[in-house]
């Protein structure tokens, strides 16, 4: 019965990752974070690396918040589409071109690039209004969207907060603080 | 919606108590390609020879096969493995159809870097033309996680078996499931790892049973459930993607989640499948902030938001749904929402804000209501079962109607409800379905009250100190975490975390009166001792909010030099602290909120306290154990006391001044010091992580907020043993107990309320107190009329003030003392003796004035 509603046209062979992760709460991911940055998506290439499928994002760096500042960076993150393949990590943030993020970013792997902190919890999206008020999104704060002995989640704290502010509490946390609230 | 990210499968199924699983699926050109396994009943598997470097190659290997058995075991489905053994040859790959189970020990191939937070991972070649799983490899994070055996785990490792169930999961082709909840009942396919017991994760969920038995189920699964369709649209009529559908069996607790759009993505149509007979009942939520198009593959985007969460039929109330029942082989169809509550046109209704229960006998109680395209509206309201009456709303301002209810004696329950009509006499209800709005007007016992902010539940609790009941649910806003009271004790403000405020709470009424906006992240709350100032420091912003209390207007004050928080505040009249604990220092500040001073001070300053006669400031640190004692007089500090624990959080000076506490929170323990020589008097392990302190007006019981194990717990005053617990909700954090404050004082509370039995004069508030203590006291039902002496005493036994001198009838009365004698001038710093009086019987309390 729900297989007849699907229409199964099948492009490519797909290479799909699952993961269990850490949760990480906004303290723990500035703390943690060897480096946040607001940054703006400008490439994006899959490659292969050991016969694994990588993308290579290139970031224009607009503000650091925390770690050393550089003009650009790059991530390599497994998973995308290539050769008839399709990788990907459940989690994993994906990026488009011209895509606004403030990122939380862990320290270089052996191959010298950095990822996410807890895969899409270190990434949160920027969005402009119309009068160019840029906000925040986050992307993954906590499985808050259905409490099964509890009420329905609350509008997330994080949600549509003015970017110059949620900076503001990251540059706040980002500091050696424990849980101090 | 957009065509690309035309829609997902998110189905569900249950033979059990909740289901929201999803499949993983990857975005084909027109719609989403399902994983799964063409020949479930023979997956292999194969370990890789050495296992996990935590444990023995038997112990690991033993551990995964018991997982796959997991997954094996449901009745409901037919999947079943075969072991291929184990191999030495582990390199993952695409298309090699080897399952190989292994731990990167060296992170050789899953490459994620320290602290990604990563645990495991499992990847699935699929068939590109049938969606067939033709290859999977489980990856185990080696090189940065420790893994635990059985049912045990230490500090810093994660339970290998918990893990790889979940993985299992993902290896069956189930995706991460949106349900939440707490440990025993939380979905294995959840996807964090949150140091739950060990053993918790390994148990599949009715979820999870769900999502493997609508995946690969057996012959007769089917045909035992039924299922419902409908769709979803916002006001103007357009189908919505994405929006969160959960069907509740109120009877079994089953819950089965979809999303709208899950079929053709853009028309709002939703299917909810796998239904076990029963009645249900239907919700409709936002997906947004939690889990998004990110977390399930980054094939979706603009999923539906912005909408209330709402049950079927247009009911904002949970318990007003209307429920759906379903049979076995039974399509329900046409179940369909309208996002943003109403049917257009329609009369719309909303509560502005519930009220709570209070022990208010005179009221009126204002009944508030947020309604649109309605031209009448209605208050109903009712005692118990009584008939009810119904009296016409009045506007007060745009879409807001209030309409009073009058005071009610002391145990009433008062239910009501609204009814509207608009241009076209059509006429709707709120609640609906004959349901009504309820609360109770509650009997103090005279005690003094217990206030807690619950965190998590964004209410103040009220506890009756003397029956240990919960009196009320305060609403507040969002992420109540720490309170004060007024001087006069009949305001509490309360800082609101998230919501950026402080709501000021009637402690007479106990309603919310009013909020006041601070800046990011309001916490700790002090009072200047003239009563007149309230400061609360604005942690998330670097500022420091400063309320006029004679008009509650604030102003916001930025703080230089501040690197984080603020965090701890204290106030005098001359001059206000606070802490910067990021750079380990107190900050000495005029107050209007000018930086004045800095003061080294131990690693982490975090909360602060004043002594009774504020000569002396305590400061403690959460960076290390030392708790510094500063003089606030010379400015200077005066003494650095090793405490025996790693650092503290709260920390409150007794109202007699000869003892200091302090909240070791990751000991779990308060500690208690001899103010005259500072050495540790005692230690108390309360529970998980107290942070917050108060005090019975006289002194005589310690409050202590355990955050983590929601409970309260009562230490004596004079002893420090525990005396008791109050079990919370919610992770209470501040506190604070004062007596009841009456709406008039001088006055009978309630000549209809329950009379007391005994005579008492009550503990006053404050005490010791500066401009004024609040006194409150009984008279007993037995003795229709008495005189009554209410009189205030010097140490030497002078009268220095009349208060009372009157023939009065049973019940419970208020007085205060404004610190003056009968000629109205001001009496010195000291103890006075407060003396009740009657015909036969007579207490007395202790006061201690300090100007």
């Amino acid at each position: 019965m729900v297989y007849q509603a699907l229409t199964l046209i099948l492009l490519a062979a797909a290479h799909l990752h699952a993961t269990t992760v850490e949760r990480f709460s906004l303290s723990q991911l500035s703390a943690q974070a060897h480096r946040i940055i607001v940054a703006t998506c400008t490439g994006r290439q899959t490659e292969s690396l050991d016969g694994q499928i990588f993308t290579r994002y290139t970031f224009s760096v607009d503000e650091t918040v925390k770690g050393n500042a550089q003009p650009h960076i790059e991530l390599y993150l497994p998973g995308g589409t290539l050769e008839g393949v399709q990788s990907r990590i459940a989690g994993m943030p994906e990026f488009i071109l011209q895509s606004e993020h403030v990122l939380f970013l862990t320290e270089q792997n052996h191959v010298g690039f950095a990822w996410p902190i807890g895969l899409g919890q270190g990434t949160f999206r920027i969005e402009r209004t119309a009068d160019n008020t840029a906000r925040v999104y986050q992307r993954l704060d906590g499985l808050t969207l259905y409490e099964q002995t509890a009420k329905a989640a609350p509008t997330p704290s994080i949600q549509g907060r003015e970017l110059h502010t949620f900076l503001q509490t990251v540059r706040t946390l980002a500091g050696d603080e424990p849980d101090a609230r | 919606m957009r065509a690309s990210l035309a829609a997902f499968l998110l189905i569900a199924v249950c033979t059990g108590q909740s289901q929201a699983f999803l499949i993983q699926t990857f975005a084909g050109e027109d719609a989403p390609i399902q994983q799964t396994w063409s020949n479930p009943e023979r997956i292999p598997f194969v370990l890789y020879g050495t296992g996990s470097d935590d444990l023995s190659p038997e112990e690991s290997h033993r551990l995964i096969r018991e997982s796959f058995q997991i997954w094996q075991d449901v009745p409901t489905s037919r999947v079943a493995f075969i072991d291929q053994g184990e191999t030495t040859t582990r390199t993952p790959s695409r298309r090699d159809r080897r399952n190989l189970i292994f731990f990167d020990e060296a992170n050789a191939y899953l490459q994620a870097p320290r602290g990604s937070g990563i645990i495991a991972v499992t990847r699935l070649n699929s068939n590109a033309l049938t969606g067939e799983i033709t290859d999977a490899d489980i990856i185990f994070n080696g090189l940065e996680f420790t893994f635990a055996g059985d049912n045990s785990s230490t500090r810093g490792s994660v339970n290998l078996k918990d893990v790889a169930v979940h993985e299992v999961g993902h290896l069956l082709g189930l995706e991460h499931t949106p349900l939440d909840g707490p440990a025993i009942s939380r979905p294995t396919m959840n996807p964090f790892n949150r140091g739950d017991g060990p053993g918790l994760g390994q148990s599949l969920e009715a979820d999870d049973i769900a999502g493997v038995s609508y995946l690969y189920p057996t012959a007769n699964y089917a045909r035992t459930v039924g299922q419902i369709k409908g769709t979803v649209r916002d006001l103007q009529g357009n189908g919505l993607f994405g929006a969160h559908l959960i069907a509740y069996n109120v009877d079994t607790g089953v819950q089965i989640s979809t999303v709208s759009g899950a079929f053709d993505g853009s028309s709002g149509s939703y299917v909810l499948e796998g239904l076990p007979p029963g009645r249900y009942r239907l919700e409709l939520a936002a997906i947004g902030g939690a889990i998004n198009e990110d977390n399930f593959g980054g094939i979706f985007t603009d999923f539906a938001a912005g909408f209330p969460r709402e049950f079927y039929d247009n009911s904002r109330a949970e318990n007003l749904a209307q429920l759906v029942n379903i049979e076995a082989g039974q399509t329900l169809d046409s179940i369909d929402f309208t996002t943003g509550f109403i049917r257009p046109g329609f009369p719309s209704i909303e509560l502005f804000a519930l009220p709570s229960n209070t022990p208010d006998t005179s009221g009126p109680y204002t009944i508030r209501a947020q309604a649109i395209n309605v031209n009448d509206i209605w208050l109903h309201y009712r005692r118990s079962d009584e008939q009810s009456q119904r009296i016409a709303m009045q506007p007060v301002g745009e879409d807001l109607f209030t309409a009073p209810i009058p005071g009610q004696p002391t145990h009433t329950q008062l239910e009501f409800r609204f009814e509207a009509r608009n241009d076209s006499i059509e006429q709707a209800f709120f609640p609906e379905n004959g349901s009504w709005f309820g609360f109770s007007v509650v009997q103090l016992s005279g005690a003094p009250l217990a206030f807690t902010a619950l965190r998590d539940a964004d209410v103040v609790s009220v506890i009756d100190t003397e029956t240990s009941n919960e009196l009320a649910r305060i609403a507040v806003g969002d992420e109540p975490i720490q309170l004060i009271l007024s001087q006069d004790g009949r305001s509490l403000y309360v800082s609101n975390l998230s919501s950026n405020d402080i709501s000021v709470i009637s402690t007479a009424t106990f309603q919310e009166i009013e909020r006041i906006p601070t800046a990011l992240q309001p916490l700790d709350l002090a009072l200047s001792p003239d009563g007149k100032t309230l400061y609360a420091t604005n942690s998330g912003a670097g500022t420091l909010t400063v309320v006029d209390l004679a008009t509650n207007a604030g102003q916001t004050v930025w703080i230089a030099g501040l690197s984080t928080g603020p965090y701890g505040i204290a106030a005098r009249n001359d001059k206000v602290f606070v802490t910067d604990l990021a750079n380990d220092q107190l900050l000495i500040m005029t107050p209007s909120g000018t930086v004045q001073s800095r003061i080294d001070v131990a690693a982490q300053p975090r909360s602060l306290a004043l002594s009774p006669d504020s000569r002396s400031l305590y400061i403690a640190s959460m960076g290390e154990g030392t708790l510094t004692v500063f003089n606030a007089e010379e400015e200077r500090i005066s003494q650095r006391v090793e405490l025996p624990v790693e650092g503290t959080f709260a920390v409150a000076a007794h109202p007699a001044g000869e003892k200091v506490y302090l909240t070791a929170h990751d000991d779990g323990s308060v500690l208690v010091l001899n103010t005259a020589d500072m050495t540790l008097r005692k230690q108390i392990f309360t529970g998980d992580n107290p942070r917050g302190l108060s005090f019975s007006p006289d002194g005589q019981i310690v409050f202590v907020t355990n955050a983590f194990s929601d409970r309260i717990t009562l230490l004596d005053g004079t002893t420090d043993e525990t005396i008791g617990t109050y079990s919370t909700s919610d992770q209470p954090r501040g506190i604070a107990v004062s007596n009841p404050v009456y709406l008039s004082a001088d006055t009978s509370v309630s000549a209809a309320s329950s009379l007391p039995e005994g005579f008492t004069l009550h503990p006053t508030y404050p005490n010791p107190f500066n401009a004024e203590t609040q006194i409150a006291y009984s008279l007993p039902m037995d003795i229709p009329r008495q005189r009554v002496q209410l009189n205030v005493y010097n140490g030497m036994g002078q009268h220095v003030r009349q208060l009372v001198n009157a023939v009065q009838e049973p019940g419970f009365y208020a007085s205060r003392w404004d610190g003056r004698d009968d000629r109205g001038k001001a009496v010195s710093t000291g103890v006075y003796m407060l003396s009740l009086r009657t015909d036969g019987h007579h207490q007395t309390r202790k006061l201690l004035l300090l100007r």
